[in-house]
């Protein structure tokens, strides 16, 4: 009985699919769980596996072809020799994948490696976003009393700057005769229905957050490598401390445990010099710890991470978050530093990516401990793991070296006795 | 001129109005014996005797209907509520008879009495406690309400209402009982249906009446230091509004805050807005807003309470987002 491979619907909105590239040929056996071809649709492209088991019989749509959703794509049989002549589909109209591709507003302005339509990498910051905001049906905003008075005086409201909430032409603005107020109201138009919402002014912390993480994630090939870590074994070293009075955090352990992995990786201990186009190698491990204050984020900086003890890093860590929560942090303790670290334990997150604070070539993101279950030699019993994700600079570091250090990571912190040394 | 406490000013328009008219009587839980609950019958049934000064039941039905009943034979009956939470408890005999009798008459009869008592929150009694109920009242036709802040304006609304031949609410406030005013030694009267300018003011008009007034003068006095004068209107009569005094105040400054210490939904503030934009839309510079008691029943807790009801700093607010261009 011959198996009807039909194309699936990914999304909710998805009316077609194009056939990006089958990963199985005719003729192939097929398990079901085997991606058999890679589908493209408006939003992403995704591996499409096989409910049934059994042999791919005959590939309806090609390679680059579309299909509509539950449109026949393939023909998988039980058997490798079953007879399929009976079965009759229509011709499917061949479309180039390229046609999507080319989607992206802007054009890319020299050819690509791979023909794939990427944008060329600019070292140069980003321009800024487009404002969100169009042509506004309603007329200009003003008070009754204001456009009596226009009406009674002669006013055209329409160049008038009103300065009363949501910029509305209030009485006091007809007063002044000053012809500064009455400007174009032009650039003033909102997506939103006036009133619906408020325009909040960036504080100087946003500014700079949104400024410096914009061009960061806008302008570097950010890749994303993630391990766990197993962390019982640091539990019960942070436990033993804590009963001799020593206190140490989660936090502290992984500060020093990377200080002491980036210094068996050089490598990584590096940044990008966009403006120059040179590679950065740090010679000091100086680690900036992201640290949540209200409305925004700092990151005061461990000098010298890797010549301090773990009751050196943390007291310089309490005394660091301290005044960054007052806001009496020195530049002196915030600029600069060589690897980040943003830890969001402290919510219990399985795991995030963080992005990268230029211009370093790697940050650190460390998720929270939870209890589960592992499977060790056909065995499951229970422990606790903590996500750890960075999130490199390709410009600076391949995925290879990334992994080692992510490795070495996991090894320090699996035998926390390297800690104490 | 003297200085007396609200609750002797009510106290001596209810003794000068039995003096005055032999027609006139005090009923109402604990008026008579135990001088009242807030001690405002003190002394009127040594004074009076128990034909005019009576204790009733604990049965706000059946001496709101005896009142109704002694009034249409044309007596003018003062019933005191202990509070005004209890005259739920009495609601058909006020709504149905009190407030429809005149007009069902064919006007043949007149309803003159006064239902007063305590209204609004006092100090954590918590909701059942609490309500004002003048948006109860007001919404149904037929009777007069009014809610004085001073003592002069208790005593001289309170024999206005006596001597007025409706069905009038008399509210009082437990908060202010012991607030002091002047109060003239001579026979006076308040006339009902009249605001009161307290503060002239350009920039601003703030509307409130009975306790709420205090808030907002605290208010005005503060925005005074900085240069914003406000225009301040206790309304003194809830029903009818006094539409002439606050159209031409939102007219000269285009720019009104109503405060009411009652829930917001279908409150007072929605109907003096209301007056008020069908009067004088195109003298308004901006929207009017309106601070009131927010929408839960009032909490017991004594923080809760404070941010439920209207505060100095709600107001301030209010007035504020409406203040962006001018001052």
């Amino acid at each position: 009985m011959p198996i009807i491979v039909t194309m699936p619907a990914l999304s909710p909105t998805m009316e077609e699919g194009i056939i990006a590239s089958w990963l199985k040929n005719e003729g192939d056996k097929v398990s079901d769980g085997d991606a058999i071809c890679e589908i493209a649709t408006d939003k992403s492209t995704v591996e499409f596996q096989a409910i049934d088991g059994g042999f791919l019989r005959k590939i309806l749509v090609p390679a680059k072809g579309s299909a509509k959703v539950n449109a026949p794509i393939a023909v998988i049989t039980e058997t490798a020799d079953e007879d399929i002549s009976d079965l009759k589909f229509e011709e499917v109209e061949e479309e180039k994948l390229e046609s999507i591709e080319e989607k992206p507003v802007q054009k890319s302005t020299a050819a690509a490696p791979s023909g794939a339509g990427v944008n060329v990498m600019t070292f140069s910051p980003p321009p800024a976003a487009e404002k969100m905001r169009v042509k506004r049906k309603s007329s200009t905003l003003a008070s009754p009393l204001a456009k009596k008075i226009a009406a009674e005086k002669g006013f055209d409201l329409n160049v008038v700057r009103g300065t009363g909430p949501n910029g509305r032409i209030i009485a006091k603005d007809l007063e002044s005769a000053s012809p500064s107020a009455f400007v174009s109201t032009k650039d003033q138009d909102y997506l939103f229905p006036d009133g619906s919402f408020d325009e909040v002014p960036l504080t100087p912390v946003r500014k700079v957050i949104g400024e410096r993480l914009q061009a960061s994630k806008m302008s570097i090939p950010h890749y994303v490598i993630s391990q766990d870590i197993m962390m019982d074994r640091i539990m019960d070293l942070r436990l033993q401390l804590k009963e001799m009075g020593i206190k140490v955090t989660f936090n502290d352990f992984v500060l020093k445990a990377v200080a002491l992995a980036l210094k068996k990786h050089p490598e990584i201990n590096r940044g990008f010099d966009s403006k120059n186009n040179v590679l950065i190698q740090y010679k000091t491990i100086d680690i900036s710890l992201a640290v949540s204050v209200p409305d925004g984020l700092i990151t005061p900086i461990i000098w010298q991470a890797d010549y301090l003890s773990l009751q050196d890093i943390s007291q310089e860590t309490k005394r660091l978050a301290k005044k960054a929560k007052e806001g009496t942090l020195e530049p002196h303790e915030y600029q600069g530093g060589s690897f980040t670290i943003s830890n969001l334990g402290m919510f219990g997150v399985t795991g995030f990516q963080a992005v990268i604070n230029p211009p370093q070539a790697g940050i650190l993101a460390v998720a929270g401990i939870n209890e589960t279950a592992i499977s060790k030699d056909g065995k499951v019993s229970t422990g606790h793991i903590m996500s750890l994700s960075i999130s490199m600079d390709h410009r600076v570091i391949d995925g290879a070296e990334g992994a080692k250090f992510l490795n070495t990571l996991k090894h320090i912190l699996e035998n926390p006795a390297i800690l104490i040394l | 001129m003297r200085e007396i406490t609200i609750r002797d000013a009510i106290r001596e328009a209810i003794d000068e109005e039995m003096t005055r008219d032999d027609k006139v009587f005090l009923l109402g839980e604990e008026v008579a014996q135990y001088n009242g609950a807030y001690k405002i019958s003190k002394g009127l049934l040594d004074k009076y005797g128990d034909k005019r000064i009576i204790d009733t039941p604990i049965v706000e039905g059946g001496f709101s209907g005896l009142a109704t009943g002694a009034a249409l034979t044309g007596l003018r009956p003062i019933v005191e509520f202990m509070s005004f939470n209890f005259s739920f408890v009495a609601f058909d005999q006020i709504v149905n008879n009190a407030m429809k009798i005149h007009y069902m008459s064919g006007g043949r009869f007149t309803v003159p009495i006064v239902f007063r008592g305590p209204n609004g929150a006092a100090a954590r009694v918590s909701c059942q406690h609490s309500h004002n109920v003048e948006p109860l009242y007001a919404h149904l036709p037929g009777c007069i309400i009014v809610a004085p802040s001073t003592a002069y304006d208790s005593k001289g609304l309170l024999k206005a209402a006596i001597r007025n031949n409706n069905p009038v609410f008399f509210l009082e406030n437990e908060m202010l009982y012991n607030n002091k005013g002047e109060v003239p030694d001579h026979d006076y009267t308040v006339e009902i249906g009249k605001a009161k300018v307290l503060n002239e003011g350009k920039h601003i008009t703030l509307i409130s009446y009975s306790r709420m007034i205090y808030y907002c003068d605290e208010v005005v006095q503060e925005y005074k230091k900085r240069g914003i004068e406000i225009e301040l209107i206790d309304l003194r009569t809830i029903k009818p509004l006094d539409v002439g005094t606050i159209v031409a105040s939102a007219k000269k400054t285009g720019r009104v805050v109503v405060v009411e210490e009652g829930h917001k939904y279908a409150g007072i503030c929605a109907e003096v807005i209301s007056v008020l934009q069908e009067f004088c839309l195109d003298y308004l510079d901006a929207p009017i807003k309106r601070v009131c008691q927010m929408e839960t029943p009032l909490p017991y807790s004594p923080p809760l309470e404070a941010e439920t009801i209207p505060n100095t700093k709600r107001i301030k607010n209010a007035i504020d987002e409406i203040l962006v261009g001018v001052k």
